[in-house]
C-alpha cells in the first residue's frame, strides 16, 4: 500500500532535528506522505475544513495537534470516527501516550518527543500495520501480554466451567496469544487451566522485562 | 469516611465488588484534552466528600503501558487542593511488584509511605477492604520523604516555547 498514512507537520526545523538524530529521512518510506511546512502544509491544513473527503486516501492520519484551531480538531475525529480511520496527534503539549476509540475510529495522543521516535521508525519499517508500535514501539507486544494477563485474572474471579469456545469469545483475546499460549483441545475448560495459562504468560512478561 | 475504588476498563465489565467501596471511573480524556486535565478534574470533584481510601488499578484502560492508575496515584499526592491528599492508596493489579517496578520509574509510588500494592491473585477485594478498616492512623504524610521516593521528569515541551504559552495547546 502506497501513502497511506499521512503525516501533517508545521515545523520543519522540529523534524529535521528529529529525525537526525534518528538517522531516517521519512521522506524515504513509500507508505508514509510527509507534509512537511511550506504551502503544502497550507494546503492540506486548509482541505480539513474545505473537503476533509481529500483525507478518504489515508488509514492513518498523524498530525502535529497545535497546529490546528479547536475546530479543525473536532472535524478530524468526526472524520475519523465515521471512515474507521486512525487519528494521531502529537504535540509538545501532550504529557502521556493515550490510545482511546473513537466510535468506529482510534485516537493516539502522544507527545512530540515520543512521536519523533525509535517507535515511529519501527512502525514504519512494519508498514504502519500495528498503531501499537506508534504508541508503546517495542513494548507493544507487553502492553499487549498485560492487557491479557489482567483480563485472565479478572475474568478467572468469577469463573465457572465454560466451554472453550465461550471462554475466548469473553476474552476477546489477541489471535497471536490465542496461539500461543491456548494450547488445548475444544471442550470444557477448568479454572486451573486459565490459572496455569496465566502463569505462563506472566512468566513471559518476566522475560521480555529481563 | 469513604472508601473510593476505581475502576479499570476490565472490571467495571466484568466484577462487581464488595459494597464497602464506593466504586468510581475516571472518564477518558476527550479527543482535545490531556489526560493530566481529565484527571485533575476527576480528583477535584471528589473534594467534597471524606475519603479515607483510594483503591485504583495500576492502569486505567485496556492498554497498560499508559499506566494511567500510576499517574492518578502521583496527582493525589501532589494536588496540593485536593482534601484527601494524605489517604490510603491501595493499588491492584495482576502483575508482580517486581514486574511492575521494571515497567516504569512510575512504580517508585508504590513502595512510598501509606502506599500499598494488592495482587489480585492473590487477595480478593474482600480482603483488601477488611486491611483498610483494620489500617492504623497513619502519621501526618511527609510530603518531603514522598518526594524523595519519586521521579517526575520535566514535561518534555520545558523551555519550549509551550513553556512560556499557557493556552491553547
Amino acid at each position: 500500500m502506497i501513502n497511506s498514512i499521512l503525516l501533517i507537520e508545521d515545523r520543519p526545523n522540529r523534524q529535521r532535528i528529529f529525525t537526525q538524530d534518528l538517522k531516517i529521512d521519512l521522506n524515504d518510506f513509500p507508505i508514509l506522505k510527509n507534509i512537511c511546512g511550506g504551502d503544502d502544509f497550507y494546503l492540506y491544513k486548509e482541505k480539513i475544513s474545505s473537503e476533509i473527503a481529500f483525507f478518504g486516501a489515508y488509514d492513518i492520519i498523524i498530525i502535529h495537534r497545535s497546529a490546528l484551531t479547536p475546530e479543525e480538531r473536532a472535524l478530524l475525529r468526526d472524520y475519523v470516527d465515521v471512515k474507521s480511520k486512525i487519528l494521531v496527534f502529537f504535540s509538545g503539549g501532550i504529557s502521556y501516550t493515550l490510545l482511546q476509540k473513537i466510535g468506529k475510529g482510534q485516537l493516539l495522543t502522544v507527545s512530540s518527543e515520543d512521536f519523533y521516535s525509535e517507535n515511529l521508525v519501527l512502525f514504519l519499517n512494519n508498514s504502519g500495520e500495528e498503531i501499537l508500535e506508534l504508541a508503546f514501539g517495542k513494548f507493544w507486544e507487553l502492553n499487549m501480554l498485560v492487557g491479557a494477563h489482567e483480563k485472565i485474572t479478572f475474568y478467572i474471579l468469577k469463573y465457572t466451567k465454560k466451554p472453550l469456545s465461550v471462554v475466548l469469545d469473553d476474552l476477546d483475546l489477541p489471535q497471536w496469544i490465542i496461539d500461543k499460549y491456548v494450547k488445548m483441545e475444544d471442550g470444557m475448560v477448568e479454572k486451573d487451566q486459565l490459572i496455569a495459562i496465566n502463569k505462563t504468560i506472566h512468566a513471559d512478561i518476566k522475560k521480555k522485562l529481563g | 469516611m469513604k472508601n473510593i475504588l476505581i475502576l479499570n476498563d476490565i472490571m467495571a465489565d466484568n466484577y462487581s465488588p464488595p459494597t464497602f467501596f464506593e466504586t468510581d471511573k475516571v472518564s477518558p480524556p476527550n479527543y482535545d484534552e490531556d489526560l493530566n486535565v481529565a484527571i485533575t478534574n476527576y480528583l477535584i470533584s471528589l473534594n467534597n466528600s471524606e475519603i479515607n481510601s483510594v483503591t485504583l488499578p495500576i492502569s486505567l484502560s485496556n492498554n497498560f503501558l499508559e499506566l494511567s492508575g500510576l499517574i492518578v496515584g502521583h496527582h493525589i499526592r501532589l494536588t496540593k487542593e485536593l482534601m484527601y491528599r494524605a489517604a490510603t492508596l491501595i493499588f491492584y493489579g495482576s502483575l508482580s511488584i517486581d514486574v511492575i517496578a521494571k515497567i516504569s520509574p512510575l512504580a517508585s509510588i508504590l513502595f512510598t509511605p501509606n502506599v500499598h500494592y494488592v495482587n489480585i491473585n492473590e487477595f480478593s477485594f474482600d480482603k483488601i477492604a477488611d486491611f483498610i478498616k483494620n489500617v492504623r492512623q497513619q502519621d501526618p504524610l511527609n510530603f518531603d520523604k514522598f518526594l524523595e521516593f519519586i521521579r517526575i521528569d520535566p514535561p518534555a515541551n520545558y523551555q519550549s516555547h509551550h513553556s512560556i504559552v499557557m493556552t491553547g495547546h
